[in-house]
């Protein structure tokens, strides 16, 4: 006749928890992308125009495959898989389960990110030959992968249909090419990419904001949207 | 054994495009095993995801071991073992990862327990799930959820699909549970048997609607086969609440769920030489149930 | 001895009723004697693998028929009869004797043709000689 109260784990070690184990699962293919993506670094800063080309091509594949690899194998899986009633028969609320992913996808793909945004100004600053000019360019097509990758995952938890998924994704990585040209094309932009020393301008500003918005307003809207779910499976 | 209810589900329904549980209602005390029978697709895996919350009901009340589902299902989660046919490990990692991530969440994990049952179950520690063959990844989840020892078992079709050697390993577990008086179990089975020989109580639901839910032996106690033979050439005798007769030539088997005592006298009055009165099996109760249920909506 | 109390599973009878048969069986061969303390409930469910209200109704049943007594708090016993084993053992061929009596009267047969019928039997295998009808 003994009233246990079962008392949870936190939502902080649950999530740690989950996180690990998502970790677990997926260490050495994310190991693997950021490692090109370092490898990457090394290639732009090479004089030789083929190599400093390529260089970008593998920066922003790296990325590109590394978001991938978040959206498929660590969310779409669990339901292709079936292996999320397991994870939620744990002691946690769907909601905190989507919590819990979107932490560990959005985290480590802030890791990659800001390892290779860094890495960016680093080499940037630090090679006499590169131009600065370039940077705002660099950096809000960056924002641009970060925006589409928060897409394609909002799109993957909310769908659970790697259909869906992959054409988001294509949608997005098809228009790569048009939206660089794009940011290009704006004045402020394109016109001080010769140049020695970045130019912040308010286009510039105005863009970046515009991502992080996006990007706040999606994760809010997915969890909204998982909240209203009277079915996980 | 304690009055309290393990599971409290009343008037539960939901509505899917093409099914509907409809108003259903169980009620299991702890430390009872209620055995869970229907057809397929009649909605015993949808149940039982209501009661674990991972399916949200338009209607109706669930409470389980005091908590309310779905507003407090992850401490309700902390005391149920959930493992249904349905649901995968992760096919990468090995048994051992299985353990140590169910170990690092759950505090009521008994090591010593787990290891015994790795060989119990005669299971790998160190071999990736989806080198398993059906049986042991069945087993495999079971021993998951049984080293925890929670206090409610929700298993959906647990022995499906095993051998004869693993399903017997797998009765035995569920067995040694029960020595425990405040722990529940609650299992879905295609296979009568089981549910018969275990099952304090039976719950029958047939397209969404539970048709019966009563204590084992009280439920088997009302039915009956009765036998018997009529003369050449005169009508065959009725009876009210009979639930399907059978002739051949003068021979009629007649089998009714809601026996009396005085039925076979009825029937001798109506001229019936009585072969015998026989108690049934819950597969032919069951096959008996679906078919009437069946009539009915034709009817 | 709770061990080897093994349900089988092509007996179509109720459970309860072979568990009864179980138990009487270890009156009769006197493993089980008049006063014997019987496990409780909840172990007998457990080792034979069986629901506790079928252990239940069997010990119930056992108790209607008088074969044991359930004292409150301590548990059930062997009835205290001397020659209980004996009484079960007679028990039991009156059992399959009314079973042949009813079978008789569905075929139409009378007591004197049954008592016949068992006689020729008995000499066809053996048991008796042909000069004791």
């Amino acid at each position: 006749m003994s009233a246990q109260i079962a008392t949870r784990p936190s939502r902080a070690s649950l999530f740690r928890h989950l996180a690990l184990k998502d970790w677990s699962l997926n260490q050495w293919p994310l190991l693997a992308y950021t490692f090109c993506g370092l490898v990457s670094l090394f290639l732009i800063t090479s004089q030789n125009k083929v190599v400093y080309h390529s260089g970008f091509v593998v920066l922003i594949s790296a990325v590109i495959v590394f978001g991938a690899h978040l959206v498929f194998s660590c969310v779409i899986n669990e339901t292709n898989n079936r292996t999320l009633p397991f994870v939620l028969s744990l002691p946690m609320t769907f909601v905190e389960y989507s919590i819990g992913k979107m932490l560990f996808a959005i985290g480590s793909f802030m890791v990659l990110w800001l390892i290779l945004m860094g890495g960016i100004f680093l080499v940037t600053n630090s090679q006499e030959h590169m131009l600065a000019g370039m940077l705002p360019y660099f950096v809000i097509t960056m924002g641009y992968l970060f925006v589409a990758f928060v897409l394609t995952l909002s799109v993957a938890m909310i769908a659970e249909s790697h259909v869906w998924a992959i054409v988001v994704m294509s949608i997005c990585n098809i228009s790569i090419s048009i939206v660089m040209i794009a940011i290009a094309g704006i004045p402020s932009i394109g016109g001080s990419m010769g140049q020695a020393s970045a130019n912040w301008s308010p286009a510039v500003i105005g863009l970046l904001s515009g991502e992080a918005l996006l990007v706040i307003g999606l994760l809010l809207g997915t969890l909204f949207i998982q909240s209203r779910k009277t079915e996980f499976l | 054994m304690s009055n309290q209810l393990a599971i409290s589900m009343d008037g539960v329904s939901k509505q899917y495009s093409h099914f509907r549980l409809d108003d259903v209602s169980i009620q299991l005390e702890e430390g009872g095993i209620m055995g869970f029978i229907g057809p397929n697709g009649a909605g015993k895996s949808t149940t039982m995801r209501v009661i674990m919350g991972l399916v949200l009901a338009d209607s109706g009340e669930i409470n389980v071991l005091g908590h309310a589902i779905p507003d407090d299902q992850a401490r309700a989660k902390m005391s149920i073992g959930f493992a249904s046919e349905d649901m995968n490990l992760y096919p990468t990692a090995t048994l051992q990862w299985h353990m140590d991530f169910v170990r690092s969440i759950f505090p009521s994990w008994d090591q010593q327990y787990a290891d015994a049952l790795v060989k119990r179950f005669d299971l790998h520690h160190d071999l990736k799930i989806k080198g398993f063959s059906h049986g042991q990844k069945v087993k495999a989840q079971l021993l998951l959820v049984l080293a925890r020892r929670p206090r409610l078992l929700l298993l959906d079709e647990p022995t499906t699909g095993l051998d004869p050697v693993a399903r017997r390993e797998v009765l035995d577990e569920l067995m040694e549970v029960l020595a425990d008086e405040e722990r529940t179990i609650l299992f879905s089975s295609h296979n009568t048997k089981d549910v018969e020989q275990l099952s304090d109580s039976i719950t029958f639901i047939d397209r969404g609607c539970v048709i019966e839910s009563q204590d084992k032996e009280s439920y088997l106690e009302r039915w009956r086969r009765i036998r018997f033979e009529v003369p050449e050439g005169s009508r065959t005798p009725t009876l009210p609440g009979v639930d399907s007769v059978q002739k051949a030539g003068r021979l009629v088997s007649m089998t009714t769920g809601n026996f009396e005592p005085d039925m076979p006298a009825i029937l001798q009055d109506q001229g019936a030489v009585i072969h015998g009165v026989e108690n049934m099996t819950l597969e032919e109760i069951f096959v008996a149930e679906v078919m009437s249920s069946r009539q009915g909506e034709a009817a | 001895m709770t061990e080897e109390f093994i349900l089988s599973q092509s007996d179509g009878r109720p459970m309860y009723l072979q568990i009864m048969d179980q138990i009487k069986l270890r009156i009769t061969v006197e493993d089980w004697n008049p006063g014997f303390k019987l496990p409780s409930i909840r172990e007998l469910a457990i080792a034979a693998k069986v629901s506790v209200i079928t252990v239940k109704r069997a010990y119930q049943e056992l108790e209607g028929e008088g074969i044991i007594i359930t004292r409150q708090g301590k548990g059930s016993f062997v009835a205290e009869i001397d020659g209980l084993g004996r009484q079960l053992r007679e028990d039991e061929l009156d059992g399959y004797l009314v079973q042949a009596l009813e079978v008789a009267e569905s075929l139409g047969l009378d007591i004197g043709t049954v008592r016949e019928r068992l006689y020729e039997i008995a000499v066809d295998l053996g048991k008796m000689n042909g000069d004791e009808t």
